[in-house]
């Protein structure tokens, strides 16, 4: 059981590692191509949709790379519940606690829905 | 030229005109400082130290364009602040980057709270990574507070949206006060004297009980509305409910908020990116500076001496309570 944790805290860890290594080249390199390039505006302004986010990020605009960086920042304690509930399932066999991970799951993906107000 | 959002905000129009004035002046030179120093003392008094230090360089370089960069610039200094402050204090960073946000950049304070929320991330997010105690902490007690933390923090963000300015000013100064007086009689009693990440070097967990569930549970679904609403990690709530309310030892809770406070401020953060309200320029340069805080704040731990720069931050923390006070007020 001891080395199970410790295994599994270094798996937790270096999902957080590559997630925030992530987020932070994705956001380093939007604000070095938004200093250089002169503060071009954003590709399209306004909606906020992912798939809009994701597609500009590829083509290299600078505020939507750092708009992904930032939202995959947002995102690695998402990750650090899921890799809880994984570990809960699969290598401690702890049903209950998987499903309270579960829970908090639903509630992080219900906080995307919700509209919020302005 | 990519329209940054506050232009029409005090801190951007004094600055451009004051270095308007002071780069395009066919004055001698003596003339011009005096235009300087007068331009600088208008501003002082309503912007804090931002300004001055802005115009001199516009100044002092002659030139009009360039601002952006100069703000980007104090922005990742501010984060780096944060960071370091946060990691060394054992606070999330939130209570230091609203007040420098609202009080010295002017932003208005739904997006200074949702910006905060992304620094909040990031420091917890990189001191988890530098203490893979995380076996220290109690996930599943965290994962059980979680449910109450995080329907919390959507509460808080979305009630976030009805308040008014004022309220959450008022609101934070309130917060920051209790702030300052917890910090106050940690540094007294000398036993908790440490800070966060001290406390937490953990030696070996005796085995303990947890009591008070539900009402443990309540009271994070309090500190997650508060995360919600006022841009916090929350810790403030969640360590004593842990320690004193729940039985949990010292150190496990620490480790434990440590992992909470992110996902928690995950919850919220979400609403607020898509509200719109996390303005990219200005948060990419926050967060990287939170990350590097973090990073040198973990490093020189072991070199300041935690108790008196928390008996500092007692009275930085009541000297900033008292400016949100007054700007809740009206200023």
């Amino acid at each position: 059981m001891e080395r199970n944790t410790r295994s599994t805290n270094i798996i937790i860890s270096n999902v957080l590692r590559i997630g925030s290594g992530v987020s932070v080249t994705l956001m380093i390199t939007g604000l070095v191509l938004f200093l250089v390039q002169g503060h071009t505006v954003l590709s399209s302004p306004g909606t906020l949709h992912l798939s809009r986010i994701v597609r500009g990020a590829a083509a290299l605009h600078p505020v939507d790379l750092m708009t992904l960086g930032i939202f995959t920042l947002i995102s690695t304690p998402f990750l650090r519940v899921v890799s809880a509930a994984w570990v809960f399932l699969l290598i401690e066999k702890d049903k209950r606690y998987f499903l309270v991970s579960l829970g908090v799951l639903v509630i992080l993906i219900l906080s995307l829905l919700v509209p919020g107000v302005k | 030229m990519y329209a940054f959002p506050y232009q029409s905000t005090d801190l951007m129009r004094s600055i451009r005109s004051a270095c308007r004035e002071i780069s395009y002046s066919e004055q001698p030179v003596r003339m011009r400082s005096i235009r300087f120093f007068s331009m600088a003392g208008r501003t002082l008094p309503v912007t804090g130290l931002i300004n001055p230090a802005l115009v001199w360089i516009c100044y002092k370089e002659n030139k009009v364009e360039g601002v952006e960069e100069l703000v980007i610039l104090s922005l990742l200094i501010t984060g780096i602040l944060a960071g370091g402050l946060g990691a060394l204090l054992g606070l999330g960073g939130g209570v230091v980057v609203i007040p420098i946000l609202t009080i010295l950049f002017h932003f208005p304070i739904h997006t200074a709270i949702g910006i905060s929320l992304v620094g909040v991330i990031a420091t917890s997010t990189g001191a988890a990574i530098f203490y893979v105690r995380e076996g220290k902490a109690d996930i599943r007690l965290g994962m059980i507070l979680e449910l109450g933390t995080t329907l919390g923090a959507i509460l808080g963000a979305v009630l976030a949206g009805y308040l008014e300015e004022k309220v959450l000013y008022l609101l934070f100064a309130a917060m920051l006060g209790y702030n300052a007086y917890s910090m106050y009689r940690k540094t007294n009693k000398g036993e908790l004297a440490a800070s966060v990440e001290n406390q937490c070097a953990v030696i070996g967990i005796p085995g303990y009980t947890v009591r008070n569930i539900p009402l443990g549970l309540s009271l994070s679904g309090l500190a997650g509305i508060m995360s919600g609403l006022l841009g916090v990690g929350g810790g403030l709530i969640k360590i004593p409910v842990m320690y004193l309310l729940m039985g949990i030892p010292l150190k496990v809770a620490c480790a434990t908020s440590n992992f909470m406070i992110g996902v928690t401020a995950a919850a919220s953060a979400f609403i607020y990116f898509f509200n719109g309200s996390i303005k990219t320029v200005e948060t990419v340069p926050i967060a990287l500076g939170v990350f590097l805080g973090t990073m040198i704040g973990t490093r020189i731990n072991n070199r300041i001496s935690t108790t008196a720069l928390q008996k500092v931050f007692v009275v930085v923390f009541i000297y900033i309570a008292v400016q949100m006070l007054l700007k809740g007020l009206g200023r």
